[in-house]
C-alpha cells in the first residue's frame, strides 16, 4: 500500500511538470504568432517612416533652398535699404541745412484820407512793397525791396527802394555793397514802413523833398560791438554816389543815382549807443559835394553850372519798453555853393544873367513820437490792443534866409488797433500849420491798414 | 614754420566747419545755455523797433534769413544773433523728430 503510494507521490510531480510543459508549449506557439505580426506591422511602420523620412528630406532641401532664395533676397533689400537710408539722410541733410536759403517778406498798405478844403476824399491804393532775401551759408545775404504803388492817373509806379549784397565778415562787421536806404537817422531806415510807424505818415520833412537823402549807392561797413553787458555800440559808415541838385531851388534829389555825376562822393554815416534798457541814441553826419554843368533849360534860359557842398547832421533818441514806443529825431541839412565867384562878381553876374548858380539852403526838421498801448492796463481782449499816439514835428526850408512856403508845424493824433503784431489798422486827425501866411493851414483825415509779412 | 602752417590750415578748416550751419538741437548739445541766453536777447532786442513776432510764425529756415536780415540792419552783434536764432528755431517747434 505504502509502495503505490510512494508511486503515486512519485508520478503526481511528473504529470503536474508534463502538464505545465505542454501548456507553456502551446502558449509560446500562441506567443511566437503574435511577433511575426508584430514585427509584420514594425516592418510597415519601418518602411512607412522610410517613406517619411524621405519626405522630410525632400522637404528639408526645399526649404534650405527656399531659406536661401529668402537670404539672397533679405541680403538684396538690405542692400536696397541701406541705399535708400543713405539716399535719404543725403536728402534729409539737403533738407534740413542747404546752402542757400530765403525769405520773402515785405508789407503792404492802404487807406484813406480826406482833407479841409478839398472837396475830394481819396481811398489811397496804398503800397505794395515785396522784399526778397537771400542768404548763401553764413556769410553772404542778398536783399532787395520793391515798391510798387498807383500813382494819382492811375499809373503803376515800380522804384528800386534797396539792392543791396551783405558780406557778414565778422560778427561786428558787415560789408554792404550795391544800394541802401540812408543809414541817417533812425526814421528813414527804421520805422518808415507803414507795419512799423505808429503814425500814419512820415514826420514833415522826411520822405520826398525832405532833410535827408532816402538812399545811395555805394559802399557802407557796419556792424555793432558789445561793449559791456547793457551797452551796444553800433556803427554805420558809407560811401556812395551821392545826392544831386533838384529842379527846385530849395530840393535836392535825395534818391540813390546808379552813376555818379560828378566824382565827388558821399561820406557818413551814423553811431549809437544802445543800452539794454531799449535806450537808444545816435548821431548821424554826412557830407557829399553837389556839382551840375551848365544846362540849356526847355524855355531857352541857361542854368548856369552850380557847386556846393552838401552837410547834413542829426541826433536821435529811442525807447521802447513794454507798452512805450517814445522816438525823437532832428534832422539838419545845408548847401554851401563853393568855387563862388566873390560877391561883387555874383552881383555883376546876377545883373547880367538874373540868377546865379548855387544858393545857400537850408533844411531843418524834428519830430518827438509817442505812443502808448493800452495792453498794460487792461485785459481786454479788444482794448489792450489798442494804442493811442501822438507826434509833433515842425520843418524849415530856408534858402539864403528866407523861409520857404512848405515851413510847417505838423500835430498828429492817432489811435492804433493791433490786430496782430504786424496787422494794424490806424486812424488819425493830421494838423498842418504852415509858417508862411500865403498858404492856408490844412487838416487831414486819415485811416490805414497795413501788413507786414 | 611748417607746424605754423599745419596750425593755421587746422584753424582755417575747424572755423570753416563751424561756420556751415549746424542745427539747432546739435547747437543745443555743444552749447546747452545759448538758448537761455538767445531768449534774453530776444526779448530785450527784437521789439525795439516792431512789434516781436511769435517764435511760431516762422520756419527755422525762415528765422535764420530774417534774424540775420535785421543783423544787418539793427547793426546787431553776430554772436548774439547766433543766440537769438538758436532760441528761435528751438522754440518754434518746427521739426518733427524722426
Ligand atoms: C533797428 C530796428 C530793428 C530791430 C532792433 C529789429 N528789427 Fe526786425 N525789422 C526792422 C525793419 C526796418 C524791418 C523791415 C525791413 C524792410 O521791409 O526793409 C524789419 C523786418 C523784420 C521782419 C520781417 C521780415 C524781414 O526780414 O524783413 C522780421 C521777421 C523781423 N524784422 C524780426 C526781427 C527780429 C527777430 C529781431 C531781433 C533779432 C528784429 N527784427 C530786430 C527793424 C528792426
Amino acid at each position: 500500500m505504502y509502495q503505490i503510494f510512494k508511486k503515486r507521490i512519485l508520478y503526481a510531480p511528473l504529470l503536474t511538470c508534463a502538464l505545465v510543459i505542454s501548456y507553456s508549449q502551446a502558449h509560446s506557439q500562441e506567443t511566437t504568432i503574435d511577433v511575426d505580426d508584430k514585427i509584420d506591422e514594425l516592418d510597415d511602420k519601418i518602411d512607412e517612416l522610410e517613406l517619411l523620412k524621405k519626405d522630410l528630406i525632400g522637404l528639408k532641401n526645399n526649404l534650405e533652398k527656399k531659406e536661401e532664395t529668402i537670404r539672397d533676397k533679405e541680403n538684396k533689400l538690405d542692400g536696397e535699404i541701406r541705399s535708400i537710408n543713405s539716399l535719404r539722410n543725403s536728402m534729409s541733410v539737403r533738407e534740413s541745412e542747404p546752402f542757400s536759403k530765403w525769405h520773402l517778406a515785405g508789407y503792404a498798405d492802404i487807406g484813406f484820407e480826406s482833407i479841409s478844403g478839398d472837396t475830394n476824399d481819396s481811398f489811397l491804393a496804398g503800397k505794395f512793397n515785396p522784399s526778397f532775401h537771400f542768404q548763401f551759408k553764413d556769410w553772404i545775404m542778398f536783399e532787395s525791396e520793391l515798391e510798387i504803388e498807383t500813382s494819382n492817373d492811375g499809373e503803376t509806379e515800380l522804384a528800386l527802394e534797396y539792392s543791396q549784397l551783405n558780406f557778414l565778415v565778422h560778427d561786428n562787421l558787415t560789408i554792404v555793397a550795391g544800394k541802401f536806404l540812408s543809414p541817417i537817422g533812425q526814421f528813414q531806415e527804421r520805422l518808415h514802413p507803414s507795419w512799423i510807424n505808429r503814425s500814419i505818415n512820415g514826420p514833415a520833412g522826411f520822405g520826398h523833398g525832405g532833410v535827408q537823402p532816402s538812399s545811395d549807392v555805394g559802399i557802407m561797413l557796419r556792424g555793432g560791438v558789445s561793449t559791456s553787458d547793457d551797452l551796444i555800440f553800433t556803427y554805420s559808415l558809407a560811401a556812395g554816389n551821392g545826392p544831386r541838385f533838384g529842379h527846385d531851388e530849395d530840393e535836392l534829389e535825395l534818391e540813390g543815382f546808379g552813376r555818379d555825376n560828378d566824382s565827388n562822393k558821399s561820406f557818413g554815416g551814423r553811431i549809437a549807443l544802445v543800452h539794454s534798457s531799449s535806450l537808444e541814441f545816435g548821431f548821424s553826419y554826412l557830407n557829399a559835394g553837389l556839382n551840375a554843368e551848365e544846362e540849356l533849360l526847355e524855355d531857352g534860359d541857361l542854368e548856369p553850372a552850380k557847386n556846393a557842398d552838401y552837410r547834413l547832421w542829426g541826433a536821435d533818441l529811442a525807447y521802447s519798453k513794454g507798452p512805450w514806443d517814445i522816438r525823437a529825431e532832428y534832422l539838419n541839412s545845408k548847401t554851401t555853393p563853393t568855387g563862388m565867384l566873390l560877391e561883387e562878381e555874383v552881383e555883376e553876374e546876377e545883373e547880367e544873367e538874373g540868377h546865379g548858380g548855387a544858393e545857400p539852403v537850408n533844411w531843418k526838421t524834428w519830430y518827438a513820437q509817442i505812443a502808448y498801448r493800452l495792453s498794460e492796463i487792461t485785459d481786454h481782449p479788444i482794448l489792450a490792443k489798442i494804442e493811442p499816439v501822438v507826434r509833433y514835428g515842425q520843418f524849415r526850408v530856408r534858402v539864403e534866409d528866407t523861409l520857404i512856403s512848405n515851413s510847417e508845424n505838423r500835430w498828429n493824433f492817432g489811435v492804433n488797433y493791433w490786430a496782430a503784431p504786424t496787422i494794424v489798422i490806424k486812424a488819425g486827425i493830421e494838423r498842418r500849420n504852415y509858417i508862411l501866411p500865403e498858404r492856408t493851414d490844412e487838416t487831414r483825415y486819415l485811416m490805414q491798414l497795413a501788413y507786414g509779412f | 614754420m611748417k607746424t605754423l602752417k599745419i596750425t593755421l590750415a587746422t584753424a582755417l578748416l575747424t572755423s570753416l566747419c563751424f561756420s556751415t550751419n549746424v542745427n539747432a538741437q546739435e547747437a543745443v548739445k555743444k552749447d546747452p545755455m545759448q538758448v537761455a541766453r538767445g531768449a534774453k536777447a530776444w526779448a530785450q532786442t527784437c521789439n525795439r523797433c516792431h512789434n516781436i513776432r511769435a517764435p511760431k510764425e516762422l520756419t527755422d529756415e525762415e528765422w535764420e534769413v530774417s534774424t540775420t536780415h535785421m543783423r544787418v540792419r539793427a547793426n546787431l552783434p553776430g554772436d548774439m544773433v547766433k543766440d537769438i536764432i538758436a532760441f528761435l528755431q528751438a522754440s518754434n517747434n518746427e521739426r518733427i523728430e524722426k
